[in-house]
């Protein structure tokens, strides 16, 4: 087999291009796939370089099918067979760096290049912020670079290449604004799930010491939240921030707890069978009795995939939509989708804020259920409850209502809230009541729950996000993973399920202000700071958090919905027609507003910019009398001119090098010279 | 290799005093592997630049007189019956050269100057069915006297069109003339000239030839020109794609021995006169001067209207 070494097919140009493309577009890709894939690309590039130089050969088949194979069965032992998006993706940028080692004509250049788009597009399935959009838009650049420099034949400096590339990309937006508008939403790409994803954020679907005080000290978001109508002008929708409820009121439930086996929490009815109710609107057993006039509090939810069932509402929901998600309500006033949320997920939700559960809402079961405790376990608290519980039983003017406000005394007097609670033992509850009395909000609502049920209060854990932080650029809450938070609701015969919070009794500041408020500086340095100290820092990060979230809503969570909702606006009805003679008319203004720039600018055609230039700078000559006759050279012209005028003969005379030197030379690099030297030529 | 061009000039510039432009257009012509025609009146050292030429290149040389009576088998060669070894033996010319000495090319009949067509061009010549290959390098380097001289037959265009350039050494200045009349024989230094250059080294400048660079704007203004002598009304015929590559060609040698690796439009339209102008043919008289050459005006016509810089 006769071995075949590098021709001139591929100019050294093209690839170092070609490299810098490849290694930007695939560089983000690396952090979600197996470690060595780095590896491959680099022994890629170095053969590539070697069969550039001449030293290598162009691999054979044997070689190109061993390298092949190894790749493969490296990827299979990497996934351990999984076949997932993210072992497709491996296998793309596997075939595509190993494509460079055959890379031999302008054809298998341009296969690169293709595939080097949709390895950008590959970003999208692992990140979708605004900011590697950016990025990913400067990758397209680098490979309309390399493309370019196939067909080019003199060398661009870096910065003019990359400035032609910029042009060709902004004379290419117009129709892909038209396409994004008008073509039908077919499901987005990142909505594929991942293997990996989001199984590290927020809570879990148990609740044991020391979960809470982690979380908070996690600045990653949550989910953010816009308060209004789903499609509201900027006017109404700066109406709707007054009515966003204080931060005391912004509890976002997520699940129950009120299984308690002396250590863990959990939610006695499971996750992984929880039956959704159908309808958009809440099941009859929920037996709302919302008072007279019901105050209606819509807001649309986007939710960060958290690889769980469950959604956040204000209590108390009586809509939920999504278009994305499968979503409904569960019992306990909770809402669900169907299927864990893998991807970012936007649904929408009408609460009552003046609500009451019904009265006789109570099932004997949901009774038991709720005031069960594990036998044997703090004994001491179960003492204390039984002494208030006499109180109430003796005192027919006390309710059940007594107790809640003994406990939350109880808390108010002796406890303090801290994120660095000491450990606890096995009876817990009472070790925290009587021993340490430090804790967090999971310690204040347990041991609340537990107290209560005790005092035969039918009580239970809820957990969720607390408060969250108003983007004062686009008016939206971001909730992070820091808001997050436990409470109680207790049972009172008149009221219903009602919502006690326990932290609040030690710590107002944490539900008034939020965690960072609550907490000593000492304790405060153990957080991650979601935005900067400076007051201009903590500005910027701000819009750029609200440029993101205004990203996440128009750009990439542009669904039918909104797609119908805009070409509504846009062209005053849906009909076919319209969407036709947007598309066609939409193109063709493009293309025609092409057409009449080319035939303005025909008269004046220049085949390159120094000869625009040079013969801009010739005419203004003419107008002093001094005309270049069309056979005679510049050189020549430079020459007669510098005798009938000798204070313009130097500088003519370079001016004419420098254009002999990028037009007869291919020394580009010093158009930016002799741009120069004719804008400062003195007349 | 530039002082090595320079070398040769300023040899050759010691017998054909005072004419350093037409010696570097004839050396360009050579260089870029082309023949060369010479013409201009009898006396004005034609021979003596073409017997130059072959010297300092240090290439053997054949001398030819074209004459009225000259046939092809007197340059081409002939077989001979040899009775010894009782077969024909085929007896070379003096085309068997590397540099081949025509002078006076128009003097002979076009039966014999056809003769030499395919040796110019495919560098090879078939006698008697045989195809014998020539020496490298091949050179033609022919002289001729002005058609307006009696008795001589014009070359037809097919020939003209072998040759890369054609140039006119004209009268020598004053100097130069002074010199001759003080009995400084030009032709004596000839004997002891010595060649200035190897095989090997003529070669690689002929290589190098092709390295220099025309760039997009230069072919621009090259095609320019072409499409003029193509359209313009002052033509019966324009520039064929053959003239076309002689005419960028002979720039490049033309700027390699002005130590340059690149292409400008000087160099075009210093080599325009001697490669386009045996090249056209005017549909009418450009010249109110009878005697000045017709075809010199054409191209000044060409170099006048065709601009450098902008397509029209």
């Amino acid at each position: 087999m006769s071995r075949e070494y590098s021709k001139t097919g591929v100019s050294r140009h093209t690839l170092i291009w070609l490299f810098v493309a490849q290694g930007i577009s695939i560089f983000p890709l690396f952090f979600h796939l197996p470690s060595w894939l780095p590896l491959v690309w680099l022994f890629s590039m170095g053969w590539r370089v070697q069969v550039y130089r001449g030293a290598w050969p162009y691999p054979g088949f044997l070689t190109r099918f061993v390298l092949g194979a190894v790749c493969v069965t490296g990827l299979f032992i990497s996934f351990a067979g999984s076949l997932g998006i993210e072992s497709m993706v491996a296998f793309l940028v596997v075939s595509f760096t190993l494509k460079l080692v055959e890379l031999r004509a302008k054809k298998d250049v341009l296969l690169v290049v293709y595939i080097g788009f949709i390895a950008i597009a590959a970003h999208f399935l692992f990140y979708q912020s605004f900011a590697i959009t950016v990025y990913s838009i400067c990758a397209c650049l680098l490979y309309l670079a390399v493309w370019n420099t196939l067909y080019r034949t003199q060398y661009l400096p870096i910065k003019m290449q990359l400035l032609s590339s910029a042009r060709l990309l902004l004379q290419s937006m117009p129709i892909m604004l038209i396409l994004f508008l008008v073509l039908p939403r077919l499901g987005q790409l990142w909505h594929v799930p991942l293997q990996k994803g989001a199984a590290t954020t927020g809570f879990s679907d148990s609740m044991s010491p020391g979960d809470f005080s982690s979380l908070s000290r996690s600045k990653a978001v949550a989910f953010r939240v816009t308060f209004g109508a789903p499609h509201l002008t900027d006017e109404a929708r700066r109406a709707e921030v007054a009515k966003i409820p204080p931060p005391s009121g912004r509890y976002w439930r997520a699940l129950v707890f009120d299984d308690f086996d002396g250590r863990k929490w959990r939610y006695s009815k499971g996750l992984a069978s929880h039956r959704l109710s159908s309808s958009h609107v809440p099941p009859s057993s929920w037996l709302f009795d919302v008072q007279k006039e019901p105050d209606m509090l819509e807001y649309q939810v986007l939710l960060e995939p958290h690889n769980q069932r469950w959604l956040f509402t204000l209590m108390a929901p009586r809509q939920v939509y999504s278009q994305q998600l499968k979503i409904g309500f569960a019992d306990d006033y909770l809402t669900m989708a169907r299927d864990s949320v893998m991807s970012r997920t936007q649904y929408h939700v009408i609460s009552h804020r003046n609500y009451q559960a019904a009265q006789s809402g109570l099932s004997k079961e949901a009774r038991r259920r709720n005031l069960l405790l594990p036998e044997h376990f703090n004994p001491k608290t179960i003492a204390l409850a039984n002494e208030w519980r006499k109180e109430v039983v003796f005192n027919t003017a006390l309710n059940d209502r007594h107790i809640v406000n003994k406990a939350l005394a109880l808390y108010r007097e002796k406890f303090t809230y801290t994120l660095q609670p000491p450990a606890l033992g096995s009876h817990s509850v009472d070790q925290f009541l009587f021993g340490t009395q430090r804790g967090f909000c999971e310690h204040f609502s347990a041991s609340f729950v537990v107290l209560m049920r005790a005092a035969g209060v039918p009580a239970r854990v809820v957990v969720g996000y607390l408060g969250g932080e108003l983007n004062p650029i686009d008016n939206y809450l971001v909730v992070r993973q820091s808001d997050a938070h436990a409470w109680a609701e207790v049972w009172l015969p008149d009221e219903g399920w009602r919502r006690v919070d326990p932290t609040s009794a030690v710590s107002p500041d944490r539900i008034e202000l939020g965690l960072d408020e609550a907490l000593t500086d000492d304790e405060r340095a153990l957080l991650d700071s979601a935005y900067s100290s400076s007051p201009m820092m903590a500005r910027l990060q701000q819009h750029i958090e609200a440029l993101n979230y205004n990203w996440q809503r128009w750009v990439l969570g542009y669904d039918t919905a909104r797609q119908v909702n805009v070409l509504e606006r846009l062209l005053g009805g849906l009909q076919a027609w319209r969407i036709a003679l947007f598309f066609i008319g939409g193109c063709g203004a493009v293309i025609v507003v092409y057409l009449l720039w080319l035939s303005i600018t025909a008269r004046t055609r220049y085949s390159s910019v120094e000869q625009r230039l040079y013969l801009r700078f010739i005419a203004r000559f003419k107008k002093r009398g001094f005309e270049r006759a069309p056979g005679e050279s510049p050189r020549d012209f430079a020459q007669r001119i510098g005798l009938e005028h000798p204070t313009w003969q130097a500088e003519l005379s370079l001016i004419t090098k420098l254009f002999y030197a990028v037009a007869y030379q291919d020394q580009v690099q010093q158009l930016p010279a002799l741009r120069r030297h004719i804008r400062k030529f003195k007349w | 290799m530039n002082q090595l061009i320079r070398e040769i000039i300023d040899a050759v510039g010691e017998v054909l005093l005072g004419k350093e432009k037409q010696v570097k257009l004839a050396l360009t012509c050579l260089f870029a592997k082309g023949h060369l025609l010479i013409e201009d009146l009898p006396g004005m050292g034609k021979t003596t630049l073409s017997q130059c030429l072959a010297q300092v290149l240090g290439l053997s040389h054949e001398r030819v007189q074209f004459t009225s009576d000259l046939l092809p088998a007197d340059i081409l060669g002939v077989s001979i019956f040899d009775r010894e070894s009782n077969r024909f033996e085929f007896h070379s010319g003096p085309v068997f050269t590397q540099v081949l000495l025509a002078d006076e090319i128009n003097r002979t009949t076009p039966k014999t100057q056809s003769a030499l067509l395919e040796a110019m061009e495919e560098r090879q010549v078939t006698v008697e069915g045989e195809t014998r290959a020539l020496p490298q390098p091949f050179f033609v380097i022919a002289t001729q006297n002005p058609l307006t001289q009696a008795g001589t037959y014009p070359l037809p265009e097919s020939q003209l069109d072998r040759f890369l350039m054609r140039i006119s050494l004209g009268y020598p200045d004053r100097a130069s003339e002074r010199q001759l009349f003080n009995g400084v024989d030009p032709r004596a230094r000839l004997k002891d000239f010595k060649p200035r250059i190897t095989l090997e080294q003529l070669e690689a400048i002929q290589d190098k030839v092709n390295e220099v660079k025309a760039t997009d704007q230069l072919l621009d203004y090259l095609q320019r020109v072409v499409d003029f002598t193509r359209a313009d009304s002052s033509f019966t015929w324009g520039l064929s794609p053959r003239g076309a590559i002689a005419l960028l060609r002979a720039a490049k040698a033309w700027a390699l021995i002005h130590n340059r690796t690149h292409v400008v439009p000087e160099d075009l339209q210093m080599v325009m006169p001697c490669v386009v102008a045996h090249r056209v043919k005017g549909a009418h008289t450009f010249s109110k001067d009878v005697n000045a050459s017709q075809d010199n005006a054409l191209v000044a016509h060409i170099i006048e209207h065709v601009d450098v810089v902008k397509a029209a």
